[in-house]
């Protein structure tokens, strides 16, 4: 079984577009549905933007049937997409860095003749009960969701790398062992699991970070464990090995650079869930604590204030709301820029969340 | 068919015992000492001897995996152990709060599902039209939505501003669970959607539709036969992925409403730093987990064709 699954990956994404192209054309002249330029341009072959684990050739292979026509202006309308969420993400990373700099009080400065102010020329988005300015503590919210959601992305994604290229290349005993390992991680529901972590760890900032690394390392190892095994059995890994090069020189040089585009995608897609887990912790008590300025902290003071202020709980709640909506357009957009369609992304995801659903995803697609 | 289920059930055993070595180590790695906390609890001045043999009569100087096998033991007869927090077996406490998260969850679930393949299935047929348009902005907007904050702008708007339904849901009644239900599902429904959509797109573009096409058969029956069909069987494994989410948004909906469910209790456990409580709330959501996938994978063989028919589960 799990040859036939290292067999498919390693088709590898020219053989997966090309079939993929097909099937698009072929749906259009059949059932006569209207495909938007969008939809085709989940037909864009990954080789275009050269990033095919196969396609070693520097020209663009072209695409079969129809579909090759529409690639070039949806390639643009893909890029144009990529370009305005990428800047819209750009900008909350700015606000994120800058933003504490140039906030106009003190987030923790306190003036009880403010509390409770509602927004106004003075106060952008009121104060809160101690009278400190709302529109301040989001923007210091900002520096400390958006940083700790990065850092509780990469380090996951940096150790599941490392342990998925092992297992993969090593194989036998410790690809078995390493890969039940990731099992029983991802046998506990993420937040679930989580919070028993952060509840051993005792509540802080950073001991939501090590929970959120604990628990979903293990689907950033099995993303790239697919991917190398896929890689693995291409033909240019077998030339590289032929000609000499060293197990390192393989993983670092030539298998690595072709998995940072799935990697990115399966990353950027997760920044989103993981700034929501953040402010779900903090919501909960468990997470940061007051009075660091933190979204999900600051929503959990304002309950208190419900029912005497509930405009106490419009800004950071709007904040992560529209963070999330951004971070998750732009991965959308790289995605589809990258050549890779919703369905490559829920096998993506598919891959990532274990091999019974892995399993059942692809006979179920192969039928 | 058969051979499949024994593999299954084979393969369930690594990762119970993972499952349960997890577990045990959150408590075993926990700080403060156990015998401390169970004599303050019960209201005796902890002199040292006095700890020192409740050490050993709660088996504390015992290596780890001696502690591990008896803990094992004790969960297996159904002794999960004693709570400080509530003054009773966690195994009481437990089953006191189980229904309100699992009445919760499920209805959740059903929410989620009786939502999610109608919209992707409507998008998935109108591809690029306006219900396209409208189901796609939804589903991003279901996604990107903190359930804590629905839930309290739920509260604010049906609760307090209209007087609808009860904001606080602690009560037997079905009402009080209609605004936990609708908080809890929201944040999933987007991800349904955009599958169920990808998926019946997918299927609508394979070579047995052509077929089928060229055949003559009517495209009403092409879809919900054929296309549709076969496009939401693999939806069926992410429906078990689904219910984890379901188990760990509960924990915030139930704060949120001030529910007295497992969710509520493990927050609770944490915050008191009632280790027992929080690891025995980890055994048995994750078991449940477990167990709510196996049985999507199998009812998923068990309604797939090929593999019904023919005989060899691969």
């Amino acid at each position: 079984m799990r040859n036939g699954r290292a067999r498919h990956a390693g088709d590898g994404a020219q053989g997966r577009t090309r079939a993929r192209t097909r099937t698009e054309a072929g749906s259009r002249t059949v059932v006569g549905a209207e495909r938007t330029r969008r939809e085709r341009s989940a037909a864009v072959p990954l080789e275009d933007v050269g990033t095919s684990p196969v396609g070693t050739s520097p020209v663009p292979v072209p695409a079969v049937g129809r579909a090759s026509r529409a690639a070039a202006p949806t390639a643009a309308r893909a890029s144009r997409r990529l370009a305005v969420f990428g800047a819209l993400s750009l900008l909350v990373l700015v606000v994120a860095l800058i933003g504490p700099l140039v906030s106009p009080y003190d987030p923790f400065a306190t003036d009880y003749a403010a509390a409770f102010a509602p927004p106004s020329a003075a106060h952008w988005f009121g104060c809160d009960e101690m009278g400190r300015d709302t529109f301040s503590r989001v923007l210091a919210g900002a520096r400390v969701s958006v940083l700790l959601s990065l850092a509780a992305v990469a380090l996951p994604l940096a150790i599941g790398v490392v342990v998925g290229s092992v297992s993969a290349q090593l194989g036998g005993a410790v690809d078995a062992v390493l890969m039940r390992v990731a099992d029983m991680f991802q046998a506990f529901p993420e937040i679930v699991l989580a919070v028993a972590i952060v509840g051993v760890a005792g509540p802080g900032l950073w001991n939501v970070v090590l929970a959120i690394v604990v628990v979903t390392w293990a689907k950033y190892a099995r993303l790239a464990r697919s991917l190398v095994l896929g890689l693995k059995e291409s033909g240019f890994v077998d030339t590289a090995r032929m000609s000499g090069a060293s197990t390192a020189q393989i993983v670092f040089r030539h298998e690595l650079p072709h998995m940072v585009p799935q990697l990115l995608v399966m990353a950027v897609l997760d920044l989103g869930y993981v700034i929501l887990a953040i402010a779900s912790m903090s919501f909960l008590g468990l997470g940061i604590q007051q009075p660091t300025a933190e979204w999900g902290a600051m929503l959990n003071a304002a309950r208190s204030y419900f029912g005497t202020d509930p405009a106490l709980m419009v800004f950071p709640g709007l904040a992560i709301f529209l963070t999330v909506l951004v971070v998750n357009l732009f991965g959308s957009a790289l995605a589809e820029r990258l050549g890779q369609t919703r369905a490559d992304v829920a096998r993506l995801r598919a891959s990532s969340e274990g091999d019974a659903a892995l399993d059942a995803r692809e006979r179920g697609h192969a039928l | 068919m058969g051979r499949y289920v024994i593999r299954r059930l084979l393969q369930l055993v690594p990762v119970l015992i993972g499952i349960s070595l997890i577990s045990f180590t959150l408590m075993y790695v926990a700080p403060g000492d156990p015998a401390l906390m169970m004599l303050t609890s019960t209201g005796q001045a902890p002199t040292p001897e006095l700890l020192e043999a409740t050490r050993e009569s709660m088996g504390l100087d015992r290596p780890f995996l001696a502690r591990y096998a008896s803990w094992v033991g004790g969960v297996l007869t159904g002794d999960l152990g004693y709570s400080f927090l509530y003054n009773a077996p966690v195994a009481q406490v437990i089953a006191q709060r189980l229904p309100v998260t699992l009445v919760l969850s499920v209805a959740s679930l059903v929410v989620v599902v009786a939502v999610s393949v109608p919209l992707g299935i409507a998008a998935a047929l109108h591809r690029g039209r306006a219900v396209d348009y409208v189901v796609q902005v939804l589903s991003y907007f279901s996604l990107a939505m903190p359930t804590f904050w629905l839930g309290l702008i739920l509260i604010y708007v049906f609760a307090l501003e209209l007087r609808w339904l009860p904001a606080i849901s602690n009560s037997a009644m079905a009402v009080g669970y209609v605004l936990p239900v609708i908080a809890l599902s929201a944040s999933y429904v987007g991800r349904l959607t955009g599958q169920v959509r990808s998926d019946v797109v997918s299927e609508l573009g394979k070579p047995y539709i052509t077929g089928l096409v060229s055949r003559g058969v009517p495209a009403r029956r092409i879809i919900w036969r054929h296309a549709v069909r076969n496009a939401l069987l693999p939806s069926l494994t992410v429906t078990g992925l689904a219910f984890g989410a379901m188990l760990s948004g509960s924990i915030t909906t139930e704060m949120v409403f001030s529910m007295q469910g497992l969710g509520a209790l493990s927050v609770q456990a944490v915050l008191a730093r009632d280790y027992a409580l929080v690891q025995a709330y980890v055994l048995i959501t994750a078991v449940a987990f477990v167990v709510v996938n196996l049985v999507c994978d199998l009812s998923y063989h068990a309604l797939n064709p090929q593999v019904r028919l023919g005989g060899e589960a691969l």
